[in-house]
């Protein structure tokens, strides 16, 4: 029996030996711990706290507006508004933990803005902003309207806030709301770091699983879908251009959209959310172009690269107003859209097939 | 001519004699008990995953194996189906009223795994094929409640019914190994390299061993070598330990590596009917103590003794499966009929045992157009499938024409019929991805047949072998 285990042993060895060229894949670009890391310390704490300072500076312009109801008050609020907006675009992609428990994306973020509800709110006085059917009469979309929307004329929406409190008190629950929220989930990063930080097993919970699933998610939904496909009218036989995401401000579609793309491939590219600058250690690009095993531009890691760059390239092109776009030339809103689409088939496709993320559903014999 | 006469007649005489051996009764025992438990085992693990709720209940739309479309979860009462295919496999186990038991399971269990293909398993197929074959076996003959009723008990059996439940175990091991004889396992390691990898996070050898190169060739090769050798190894006594323990090591490590259910455990008990018969008798001899030890009133029952069990209709039983084993050796090559590459099209890949050989991707959208204005739009299929039935749909041709044509019917009105095409991209074992299904062929006007489906798009490269 010894002999016969012996054998198959050789065999085994012969094998083996037959192909030793690759080399093994552990080593710093590969160790989900770091990787791990660096999406903490490289993406989610510095555009949280970015992020937190934005949007009490709206918070602040509110206060402002309230003591100063004048036209120059509105200016000021708009623009801190649409920096808050813009470092919201940083991370809505880490529904994760805090975030997705209170629901942070859907209470900042859910567009079109019901319009309607909105001002039932305003004129009840009476509303419960946690409430599910509330979240698309809140966050920034829910301000884009009040600052934009309410009036046809920067006098008419001033007007709006002079003539009694209620829009006033409206705007103003509505910032709170958000800065508490963000209070919320940043103060749970703090206890929950550690448990993300340490969480790098291959199953179903785990930080890395979860953090992966959660940049295609946001990639082929919150970026592809909400902010191109849907407006552009890919999901319904007419484009439809009042669910562009700033519908009421209308100027600034398209550096919301570059702001998220940036943090995209930032994230995917391993740099830094606010310098840009290239860390060391683990990335989602280098964990790719390790596992895969061809070379070049036939290498995943490469080719999710520049098929992001080529879409990047075509979002610059466009109108700043996507409404404007989308009336004018819709065929290129929706080339930029195919483009974008490229990279969704690279995610979920190839580089789920290469992460072989373990998902536990049910049973398989892997066929 | 009276040569091949004689041949004729020698294998004749052969096949007669055979049919006139016997076997302990006591092996068609142990593994009724067994496989009743397993069974038992089984169904209560899969109830209490909420699988049944998931799999059957939540879904609005099921995906029907050609020509079974009249099979479906039926609400509620699927709880229904799956009690009473509980209770066959307890009364398989005691063996009470065993032939209406083994019916009943066979056609309950078949019909929960006819409800929906999404969940079709290579090891769910091996269970409603061995059900099958038991119904004709008489695995009451001994240590049975049959027994007590009928007061009669047997302690042996024709052979041939043991040897044609180890025929079965071999097929699944032979042709799973045969399957592995392709250019992807042997060459390139894959799928086993894909999913070993991913597996850092196993303690002791996850990061180390499961990085390896040479990890991934072993373990593809040994388990080539494993599969077709493992039948024979298990019928040759002097090789039968060592066979056993490469089965009880091969199934565990199975087991710790992947999210195969209970398959390692029926795989290690099935093997186990390999053994000599005193074996068997010595196992249920201990069962009938323990039993004896709380029931001391079984002492009163006895059974008369008759040594041998006479099968009725033994003939037309032997004709039966003869028929069902020369189904069961052809099936699986029947893929040789379509043209292209197998594991793309997976055109003759069910219900072969080709079990671990490919890891598949696909992303797969649908385009709904309107003839007559030519516009269309995209439908994302996870607005009414389950996140699971997406996943298999996505990358197998049937599924995706069953899906077009439910979109068709869904979004065509009484007037206006519209067409349905499929944005569909696979990756297989490692390839990149590329397209799957023709985006120009309107898919609401294809029909389900066994017919090459000429629409799916062929593979970029080439997989040789079995």
């Amino acid at each position: 029996m010894k002999k016969y285990i012996l054998t198959l042993f050789i065999l085994f060895n012969i094998v083996a030996s037959c192909d030793n060229t690759e080399t093994d894949l552990i080593g710093p670009s590969y160790d989900r711990s770091t990787l791990l890391k660096n999406w903490y310390n490289q993406h989610i704490n510095i555009g949280l706290s970015v992020f937190k300072n934005k949007v009490d500076m709206v918070g602040e312009m509110i206060d402002l507006i309230k003591s100063e109801k004048s036209i120059a008050s509105l200016v000021k609020l708009r623009e801190e508004h649409l920096t808050a907006w813009k470092a919201w675009q940083k991370i809505e992609m880490f529904n994760i933990g805090k975030a997705e428990e209170i629901y942070f994306k859907s209470k900042m973020n859910v567009y079109p803005v019901n319009t309607a509800r909105v001002e039932s709110n305003v004129s009840s006085g009476s509303y419960d902003l946690s409430n599910a059917n509330n979240f698309a009469a809140q966050g920034f979309p829910a301000l884009d309207y009040l600052l934009y929307g309410i009036g046809s004329n920067d006098e008419e929406i001033l007007e709006k806030y002079t003539n009694d409190d209620r829009y006033l008190d409206y705007i103003k629950a509505v910032t709170d709301e958000m800065i508490s929220s963000s209070e919320k989930v940043i103060n749970d990063w703090e206890t929950y770091k550690n448990e993300f930080l340490n969480s790098t097993d291959n199953n179903a919970t785990s930080a890395v699983n979860l953090m992966v699933n959660d940049f295609i998610y946001y990639y082929e939904k919150g970026f592809r879908a909400n902010k191109f496909g849907i407006p552009g009218g890919v999901f319904s036989s007419v484009p439809l251009p009042e669910n562009v995401e700033d519908y009421f401000g209308r100027l600034n579609s398209n550096p919301l959209a570059l702001e998220a793309f940036d943090a995209i491939q930032a994230f995917y590219e391993g740099k830094n959310l606010t310098t840009g600058v290239t860390y060391s250690g683990a990335s989602l690009r280098s964990i790719i172009t390790d596992l895969d095993t061809k070379e070049g531009s036939d290498n995943l890691g490469n080719k999710i690269s520049e098929k992001l760059k080529a879409a990047r390239e075509k979002i610059v092109k466009l109108d700043q107003s996507f409404v404007n776009q989308i009336q004018s030339n819709n065929n290129k809103f929706l080339q930029t859209y195919d483009a974008i689409q490229e990279v969704v088939v690279l995610l979920k496709v190839d580089m789920l097939q290469l992460l072989s993320i373990n998902v536990d559903y049910v049973d398989a014999d892997g066929d | 001519m009276w040569m091949q006469t004689e041949i004729k007649n020698s294998i004749s005489d052969n096949i007669k004699s055979y049919t006139k051996e016997h076997t302990q009764s006591s092996t068609l025992a142990f593994f009724r008990i067994g496989f009743g438990l397993l069974m038992c085992y089984s169904i209560i693990r899969f109830w209490s995953k909420g699988w049944i709720q998931e799999l059957y209940l939540l879904p609005d739309f099921h995906f029907s194996y050609y020509g079974f479309e009249w099979i479906k979860p039926i609400g509620e009462y699927t709880y229904l189906i799956f009690i009473v295919c509980f209770i066959s496999s307890l009364l398989i186990t005691i063996g009470y009223k065993y032939k209406i038991a083994i019916i009943t399971f066979f056609l309950s269990f078949t019909y929960i795994e006819l409800m929906d293909k999404t969940t079709y398993l290579n090891h769910y197929y091996f269970i409603s094929s061995l059900s099958f074959l038991l119904i004709f076996l008489p695995l009451n003959a001994t240590f049975s409640y049959d027994n007590i009723i009928n007061r009669k008990k047997y302690s042996k059996v024709p052979k041939w019914t043991a040897d044609s439940i180890k025929l079965l175990i071999c097929i699944v091991y032979i042709y799973a190994g045969l399957a592995k004889l392709n250019s992807d396992w042997l060459l390139n390691a894959m799928p086993l390299k894909i999913w070993l990898t991913s597996k850092y996070d196993l303690p002791i050898i996850g990061e180390f061993l499961l990085q390896k190169n040479w990890v991934h060739y072993l373990m593809s090769w040994g388990g080539m070598l494993y599969d077709l050798s493992i039948p024979f190894l298990l019928i040759y006594s002097r090789t039968r330990l060592l066979a056993f323990t490469l089965v009880v090591f091969f199934h565990l490590f199975t087991l710790v590596l992947f999210p195969i259910g209970v398959f390692p455990h029926i795989m290690i008990f099935s093997s186990m009917i390999f053994f000599s018969s005193n074996f068997h008798s010595k196992i249920l001899e201990y069962i009938r103590r323990i039993i004896m030890m709380s029931h001391k009133s079984f002492y009163n029952y006895s059974s008369k003794k008759i040594e041998y069990y006479k099968i009725e209709k033994q003939k037309n039983i032997i004709t039966i499966l003869s028929l069902f084993f020369i189904l069961q050796l052809t099936i699986p090559f029947r893929y040789n009929l379509y043209p292209g590459e197998l594991f793309w099209h997976e055109q003759g890949y069910r219900f072969s045992w080709r079990v671990m050989l490919i890891e598949k991707v696909g992303y797969t959208n649908f385009k709904i157009k309107d003839p007559e204005s030519g516009s269309s739009f995209i439908v994302d299929p996870s607005k009414y499938l389950s996140q699971f039935q997406v996943k298999q749909m996505s990358f197998q041709p049937d599924f995706i024409l069953e899906f077009a044509h439910y979109l068709g019917k869904e979004f065509s009105t009484k007037d206006k019929k519209i067409e349905v095409y499929a944005d569909s991209f696979v990756a297989l074992n490692g390839r990149s991805s590329q397209r799957f299904i023709d985006p120009n062929v309107d898919l609401y006007k294809e029909k389900e047949s066994f017919k090459n489906k000429t629409w799916v798009l062929p593979l970029k490269d080439e997989i040789k072998g079995i």
